[in-house]
């Protein structure tokens, strides 16, 4: 049974984020900043009359520059959370067999579950339930400005 | 007792006291507050500074002590530089999620409030700057700390 995907782009590399999951995709949206904030969540965006946290997928992928004025933004529910994604891009959400994905080596993350080949790119699968563990501290800690992996 | 803003009508929008930070703007209720006053008037208890969490401008004149009561204990939080009045719609009123409440300045934070449109203003918790002070009064003062060693 394929699984569905939005592909996002951040940067040069090519993301996909689990389909059903985005509420909606949005332009570059007006947030505002969390003075000191970790750069994993800078601060939040409005969305349907909620106040939704921005979480920077740079700080969680190496060599992602840091950056959270990006032209789309993806608002995605997981679990009882909602967080808003800047991306750069997305294209058509993809179908994937399960048995095209494998153990991620491009992208060297916590929060890679895996990777495959889409439309001649490399795109590697975000694990959104670890990526709010993540946040939500229960595993380990993200970096801030100045922090790698 | 009254406070220093009486909203003529609630229905007509919150009143906030808001002034700004280096990277973000802040605001309390203004139902919370009982008078602002300039910092060489005020008589009152250790005057809370939240300059480093908040990333305030400590430079910016005046400074002034805003005066606010929690249960039966008035507080007094410096404010530095101008501050001002204004009326958002209940609707403009946004609660703050737990992922953003949970960390860094986020945890004093309470409402996000829009204006014309956008994220503004992070509407400040009286509650949760109490529970600060309390607790950085229990700490051992530093002189404690060098007699002990």
């Amino acid at each position: 049974m394929t699984s569905s995907f939005l592909p996002a782009k951040l940067d040069t590399m090519w993301l996909l984020i689990d389909a059903p999951a985005v509420l909606e995709v949005v332009g570059a949206v007006p947030w505002l900043r969390l003075p000191r904030a970790q750069r994993a969540v800078p601060g939040v965006v409005a969305w349907r009359a909620q106040a939704v946290p921005v979480v920077d997928l740079s700080a969680f992928i190496p060599g992602a520059a840091a950056g959270e004025a990006r032209a789309r933004t993806l608002i995605v529910r997981v679990g009882q959370s909602t967080i808003a994604l800047p991306v750069d891009a997305v294209t058509e959400v993809v179908h994937v067999p399960p048995e095209a994905m494998r153990i991620p080596h491009a992208v060297q993350s916590e929060i890679a579950a895996g990777e495959t080949d889409v439309q001649g790119h490399l795109m590697a699968l975000i694990d959104l339930d670890a990526l709010v563990r993540r946040l939500a501290g229960e595993e380990g800690s993200v970096r801030s400005d100045d922090e790698r992996l | 007792m009254t406070n220093a803003f009486d909203a003529p009508d609630e229905s007509l929008g919150c009143l906030l006291l808001a002034w700004s930070g280096r990277t973000a703007s802040f605001a309390l209720d203004a139902a919370a507050i009982e008078r602002v006053v300039d910092e060489r008037d005020w008589g009152g208890a250790d005057v809370l500074d939240l300059s480093e969490a908040l990333d305030l401008d400590r430079s910016l004149e005046p400074v002034r002590v805003l005066e606010f009561r929690v249960g039966d204990e008035r507080l007094g939080l410096r404010a530095f530089g101008a501050v001002r009045l204004c009326t958002v719609a209940p609707g403009d009123l946004l609660d703050v999620p737990p992922l953003i409440r949970a960390r860094d300045a986020g945890r004093f934070v309470q409402r996000l409030a829009m204006l014309e449109g956008a994220p503004a203003l992070w509407v400040l918790d009286p509650d949760a700057i109490h529970r600060d002070a309390m607790a950085r009064r229990a700490l051992p003062s530093e002189g404690v700390l060098e007699r002990t060693q």
